[in-house]
């Protein structure tokens, strides 16, 4: 009976799991064959040369380390952001739905259209430079300066605020009241009940927002690229434009390489994260 | 039963048509045994004449010409004149062009032929992904000094390998207009003696302005225009490719941007449209435009002794060689030698001396034919507007020819990349329109070109 219940799953999934096979995991396969030939007419075997060379590549080096930055940057304050605005959603007694839509709006703007907005927002002629010179402050081409990651952390956060906290919202309208109830009859502060009873509780969906968080990061891509182009200011030229750069450059020796570099620091990063999330587990 | 019966019927009828298709194509394969597969970003007239030649040599071959874009028939402005049709295809651009070329070397589906020109080819040489011709061209009797311009054929290479054969080039040139001349009280000589740099345009500008107290300006268009110009002239001194250097943060850099503003600002340069102006001015440079003097009336001379037109230079003394046309093997390809043949059959006399060639070509006997036609068909078109060339045809031609072999044998500017280029143009451009400054597009520029250097 089990086993009739298995393969009726495994038949469900086929057609996933064969797109999945045919699209991305067979494809990602055959690259780790790029990144040990030689590129050209005459492929010979290279071994591990391109790894080296990629992790002694300045460049490359440097668009791992801002895109680590930009990670370690907007996943915390977006998660923080996300959980005070559905906690403090859930307080409230009316509107909830009418704010819960108001925050998902960014989400469903088109992309080109988010592109075009705050590139002309913060372009050297743009709105936010008129404000400023109201105030008799001089403006400067913000995309092309050191504050270029604080706008891109700021679109982000403006952009993917809204799921993340339809997410914590979702997480916590599923614990139970009566824990809180408890908890305030044993004399337990607003503090002591989130630190015991919310955390604890929304740790599964915080887990969720956070693995979300890290791959909307990645998909900031298509925004960045739209507004600063293949070459944006070194503050802000990420692994994924070191990866279509070498895509249009036909270095697919170089592009497969740093996919499996990229694949290899995820793999790891979730290998932690699963060892974090057990340790949690077992104290429970 | 009955339903048995048609399903049965319709089974059978698709069977035979899968049978008679695979039939029908097998048979077409079988009548030509090779293919080549050219690809073009537009479509060219001279590829198909040399395709048709081609295959009237090789009737085992077919020759396959693809181009990217798609345009209508040329339009007839007057007698011997035409403008290029409509662009049928205005929604694709270079950048799917390039995409779509990328995808094909990928998936190890690239033609066997790419004419380059106006894809980033050096980035395909350095990926490896054209065949090293440097053994071809030595290995085949006819591409000697007597018959091509070797320092042209050679010139496409990258690293020390050549990695394509140009078809044809062109000079860029500085005309003088004659009004402008006879006005600043010049002679001829003064134009025989020097090739114009920036330097020495700027300093005749000076002493006719001081001399004869008149506006004068040193050449038409604007900042942009001329900083375009002079940084092609100048550009080998901030980049270079092959040894991935960039040099923009540079004092000399900075110095250009402000030059070609303070130029402008300065009232050296006139605007377009404005007859008086344009005549009141000392040069005209037009990019890659070489045998434009003959067709402007304003010259009425031509290249040769009166030197109304001269090749641009920079202070290096080096000129620019516009390669207008070049083509390339992909490693792609399935039969090298074939395709080594047919670039053969593009730069054979009887195919380069074709109208359709755009430039000099680089088959020295189709140039010296070519030279004739062009100064033939330009006095027949004068003589139209009630002008006429100061000297024969033929004897201008005679002239041209032996310029050209001054030309070709003069150090010339290396191409820079195009991809870079358009990135310097449009960080540039900032600087005009006053957004930013040179400081700071030098400092921007430095940092995005060392980038895709280095990458």
């Amino acid at each position: 009976m089990t086993h009739k219940r298995n393969l009726k799953g495994i038949v469900f999934l086929l057609p996933s799991l064969l797109g999945f096979s045919v699209f991305y995991l067979i494809p990602f396969i055959i690259a780790f064959y790029y990144t040990i030939v030689a590129q050209g007419v005459n492929a010979s075997f290279v071994g591990l040369q391109y790894y080296i060379e990629l992790l002694k590549n300045d460049i490359f080096i440097n668009a791992f380390k801002n895109t680590g930055i930009f990670i370690g940057i907007c996943v915390p304050i977006s998660m923080m952001c996300s959980l005070g605005i559905a906690m403090g959603i859930k307080t409230l007694h009316d509107q909830k739905r009418l704010l819960q839509c108001i925050i998902l709006i960014p989400m469903i703007i088109p992309t080109a259209s988010i592109a075009f907005f705050w590139k002309e927002f913060f372009s050297v002629q743009g709105l936010f430079n008129k404000i400023l010179s109201i105030g008799g402050i001089e403006g400067i081409d913000w995309l092309n300066s050191k504050y270029a990651l604080g706008i891109m952390v700021y679109i982000f956060i403006w952009k993917n605020i809204g799921y993340n906290t339809i997410l914590f919202t979702a997480g916590l309208y599923n614990i139970p009241n009566t824990y809180y109830e408890s908890a305030s009859i044993e004399g337990a502060g607003s503090i002591a009940q989130f630190k015991y009873i919310t955390w604890v509780y929304l740790f599964p969906t915080t887990v969720l927002v956070f693995i979300m968080s890290i791959i909307n990061c990645f998909k900031v891509f298509k925004e960045m690229y739209l507004i600063a182009g293949g070459y944006p200011n070194e503050s802000i030229y990420m692994i994924q434009h070191y990866m279509n750069n070498m895509f249009l450059s036909l270095n697919y020796q170089k592009l497969s390489t740093s996919a499996y570099v990229l694949v290899s620091f995820i793999l790891i990063l979730m290998f932690i994260l699963r060892l974090g999330q057990r340790g949690i587990k077992d104290e429970d | 039963m009955v339903n048995k019966n048609i399903s049965k019927t319709i089974s059978g009828l698709l069977i035979m048509g899968m049978i008679t298709g695979c039939g029908a194509s097998n048979a077409t394969n079988e009548l030509k045994d090779k293919q080549i597969t050219i690809s073009t970003y537009w479509p060219s007239p001279y590829l198909e004449e040399v395709a048709k030649q081609f295959e009237k040599e090789h009737p085992d071959v077919d020759v396959k010409i693809e181009a990217f874009k798609e345009v209508g028939e040329p339009i007839k402005i007057k007698e011997g004149m035409e403008a290029p049709g409509e662009d049928k295809n205005p929604n694709l651009s270079l950048e799917d062009y390039i995409t779509y070329l990328n995808t094909a070397f990928m998936g190890n589906s690239a033609p066997d032929l790419l004419m380059l020109g106006w894809v980033p080819d050096y980035k395909y040489a350095q990926s490896g992904y054209l065949v090293d011709l440097t053994s071809n061209i030595e290995s085949t009797s006819q591409f000697t000094d007597e018959q091509y311009y070797m320092n042209v054929l050679k010139s496409c290479t990258y690293k020390d390998s050549i990695y394509a054969v140009p078809v044809a080039f062109n000079v860029t040139m500085l005309g003088v207009y004659e009004e402008a001349i006879e006005k600043a009280g010049l002679d001829e000589t003064t134009f025989n003696e020097k090739y114009w740099t920036y330097k020495n345009r700027r300093e005749l500008l000076d002493t006719v302005r001081n001399k004869e107290k008149q506006q004068l300006y040193l050449e038409g268009g604007d900042a942009i225009n001329l900083f375009h110009n002079m940084y092609q002239l100048e550009s080998n001194q901030f980049l270079q490719v092959e040894e991935k250097v960039a040099n923009f943060d540079d004092n000399k850099f900075i110095t250009l941007l402000k030059e070609c503003k303070q130029a402008e600002e300065n009232g050296l340069l006139y605007r377009g449209g404005i007859e008086d102006e344009a005549q009141n001015s000392l040069f005209t440079c037009e990019l890659g435009g070489t045998t434009y003097c003959l067709y402007q009336p304003e010259y009425i001379g031509h290249v040769g002794d009166t030197n109304y037109a001269k090749p641009l230079m920079n202070e290096a003394g080096e000129i620019c060689l516009n390669i207008s046309e070049k083509v390339a093997i992909t490693k792609d390809a399935k039969d090298q030698a074939l395709c080594w043949e047919f670039i053969q059959e593009m730069l054979s006399e009887e195919m380069e001396k074709s109208p359709e060639v755009d430039g000099f070509p680089v088959n020295r006997n189709a140039a010296t034919i070519k030279n004739t036609e062009t100064a033939k068909k330009i006095n027949k078109e004068l003589r139209f507007e009630g002008l006429k060339l100061q000297k024969q045809p033929q004897e201008i031609a005679n002239e041209l020819n032996v310029k050209i072999e001054e030309w070709v044998n003069m150090p010339y500017i290396k191409p820079s990349a195009s991809d870079i280029d358009d990135v310097v143009y449009e960080e540039t451009e900032e600087f005009f329109k006053g957004n930013k400054s040179a400081e700071e597009v030098a400092k921007n520029l430095q940092a995005k070109v060392y980038t895709m250097l280095n990458e």
